[in-house]
C-alpha cells in the first residue's frame, strides 16, 4: 500500500512546481504526438500493401488510409483532439487522440517493421486519457497520470530484461551476439545511405570479445533495475543509468533511442519541480501578479 | 495491467502502445535485411549470383534515402511477405517511387547467420547477399533460382 501511496504522490502535496513540471511534460508529449502524426501521415501516402497487421489492423483494412490523404485527415483530427485535451476543453479528447494515433501507427507500421520508438509517448498519452476521463479534479488527474507513467516505464524496462532471459537464457550477454547485431545494423545503414563504416567503439568491440560481453551485461543489468524507477529517491539515479544505456546502444549499434526514449526519461526522471520552485522563489518579484493558473490552464478549467 | 496483458497476449505481444518489448530477446538468431543496387549501367549476366561480400554485388549502391523509404520497411517487406502476387510486387515497386521510371534496381536479401568459430569459444557469423528481385521501368522479376525462407 505504501508503495502505491508514494507512486501516486499521495504522501506529498502537489505543489505549483509539480504542476508546472507536469504541464511542461504534457506540452512536450503533445508536440511529439503532433510531429509523429504528421510525419507518419505523409509517409503512409506512399504505401500500397499491408504486410503485417498490428493491433486493430487485425480487424480492419488499414490500406484505406494509404490513399486520398486519409492519413493526413487522421493526423489533423489527432492534432485537434490533442490540443482540446491539452487545454482541458473536453475530458474525452485524449481518448479519441490515442485511438486516432493508434490508427496512424498501425497504418505506418503495416510494412513488417514493429517500431517501439513511440511507445513511451503512447503510454503517456494513454495515461492522461484514462486520468482525464476518470477524475474531474486536475490535481488528481496529474497525480494519477504521473504515477501510471512512472509505473509503466519501470515495468517496461524490467520486463524487457526478463524477455531476454526467457528468450535466450543467461548466454544472452555473450559478446558474439553483439557482433551479429552490429553487422545487421551496419547493413541497415548501408541500405539507407549507400555507404557505412564502423566507428571507433565498434571496431574496439569487434577486437575484444570481453568488452562486447561487458557492454551487453551492463545494459542487461541496468534494464533489469528499471523497476527502481518506481521509487522517488532512486529515480534520478536509475534515469541516469538508463540514459547511459541508450547512449551505449546508440554508439555500439547505432540505434537511435536517444531522441525519444532518452529525452522522455530526462523529462520525467529528474525532480525538475525543485528547479522550477527555486526559479519561482528567486524571481518572485518578476512573477509578481502573474498567476500560474492563468498560464497553466488558460481556459480556466482547473478545479 | 489486466487490459495490457490481455491485449498483448492475444495479439502476438504487440498492441500499440502496449508491447512485451521482445527487442533483441532472442540473441544469436539468423537475421534478414535488404540492400538495393542500381544496375542500370551493368551488363552482368550473373544477375542471381549469391555472394559473401557486398562489394562483389553488381552495380552500385542505391541509397534508400533518395526515395524517402525507411530501410526497415524494405527489409521487412521482403522478409515477411509470405507470397508475391501482383499487389505485393506493386507494393515493392511503390517503395522506390519515380526512381523506377529510369533505373534498373536489384533488391538483395542479406542474411546473417551465427556459426561456431574454429576455437569453439565464440560465435562467428556468415553474411550472404542473395539477389531477391530485379525491377526495371517495365519489368518485375523475382529470383527464380533461390527458395527464400519467408513467413518469419
Amino acid at each position: 500500500m505504501k508503495f502505491f501511496i508514494q507512486l501516486f504522490q499521495n504522501d506529498r502535496s502537489w505543489t505549483t512546481g509539480r504542476q508546472w513540471h507536469f504541464r511542461i511534460v504534457e506540452f512536450v508529449l503533445v508536440i511529439q504526438l503532433i510531429y509523429y502524426a504528421w510525419s507518419w501521415g505523409y509517409y503512409i501516402q506512399h504505401l500500397s500493401a499491408v504486410v503485417l497487421p498490428l493491433g486493430l489492423a487485425n480487424y480492419m483494412d488499414v490500406s484505406v488510409f494509404f490513399h486520398h490523404n486519409y492519413s493526413l485527415i487522421l493526423a489533423l483530427l489527432a492534432t485537434a483532439t490533442a490540443l482540446l485535451g491539452f487545454f482541458r476543453v473536453y475530458r474525452w479528447s485524449y481518448a479519441v487522440t490515442i485511438l486516432l494515433f493508434h490508427l496512424i501507427y498501425i497504418s505506418r507500421f503495416s510494412q513488417g517493421e514493429i517500431s517501439h520508438g513511440a511507445n513511451m509517448l503512447g503510454v503517456s498519452i494513454l495515461s492522461i486519457a484514462i486520468a482525464t476521463m476518470s477524475f474531474a479534479n486536475e490535481k488528481e488527474v496529474q497525480k494519477f497520470t504521473w504515477g501510471l507513467i512512472v509505473f509503466l516505464v519501470g515495468f517496461s524496462y524490467t520486463s524487457a530484461a526478463f524477455c531476454k532471459l526467457f528468450g535466450t537464457g543467461l548466454n544472452w550477454a555473450n559478446g558474439s551476439h553483439l557482433w551479429l547485431w552490429m553487422h545487421e545494423l551496419a547493413t541497415d545503414r548501408l541500405s539507407e545511405n549507400g555507404a557505412f563504416s564502423f566507428n571507433f567503439l565498434q571496431k574496439l568491440l569487434f577486437q575484444h570479445h570481453w568488452m562486447a560481453t561487458t557492454i551487453l551485461m551492463s545494459g542487461w543489468i541496468v534494464e533489469f533495475l528499471g523497476f527502481t524507477f518506481w521509487i522517488n529517491k532512486l529515480r534520478p539515479y536509475i534515469t541516469t543509468l538508463l540514459i547511459g544505456m541508450h547512449v551505449g546502444i546508440y554508439l555500439s549499434m547505432r540505434i537511435n533511442f536517444v531522441d525519444n526514449f532518452a529525452f522522455m526519461l530526462i523529462m520525467i526522471g529528474y525532480p525538475w519541480d525543485h528547479l522550477i520552485h527555486h526559479i519561482r522563489e528567486k524571481y518572485a518579484d518578476t512573477f509578481k501578479g502573474l498567476k500560474s493558473s492563468r498560464i497553466l490552464y488558460p481556459f480556466g478549467s482547473q478545479h | 495491467m489486466v487490459v495490457y496483458a490481455l491485449l498483448v497476449v492475444t495479439h502476438n505481444g504487440e498492441f500499440w502502445p502496449f508491447s512485451i518489448y521482445p527487442m533483441f530477446s532472442q540473441a544469436g538468431q539468423t537475421w534478414v535485411r535488404a540492400l538495393t543496387r542500381d544496375i542500370s549501367n551493368t551488363t552482368d549476366s550473373t544477375l542471381w549470383h549469391i555472394t559473401e561480400s557486398e562489394e562483389t554485388l553488381p552495380g552500385k549502391p542505391f541509397p534508400l534515402k533518395l526515395v524517402h523509404t525507411h530501410r526497415n520497411d524494405l527489409a521487412n517487406y521482403i522478409k515477411k511477405s509470405g507470397y508475391w502476387d501482383q499487389d505485393r510486387i506493386q507494393g515493392l515497386r511503390s517503395l522506390f517511387g519515380k526512381q523506377l521510371d529510369s533505373k534498373n534496381l536489384l533488391i538483395v536479401w542479406v542474411e546473417g547467420q551465427a556459426k561456431n568459430s574454429p576455437d569453439k569459444q565464440n560465435l562467428s557469423y556468415d553474411v550472404r547477399y542473395i539477389p531477391f528481385a530485379y525491377l526495371t521501368p517495365d519489368t518485375s522479376m523475382m529470383n527464380p533460382e533461390h527458395n527464400f525462407h519467408t513467413h518469419w
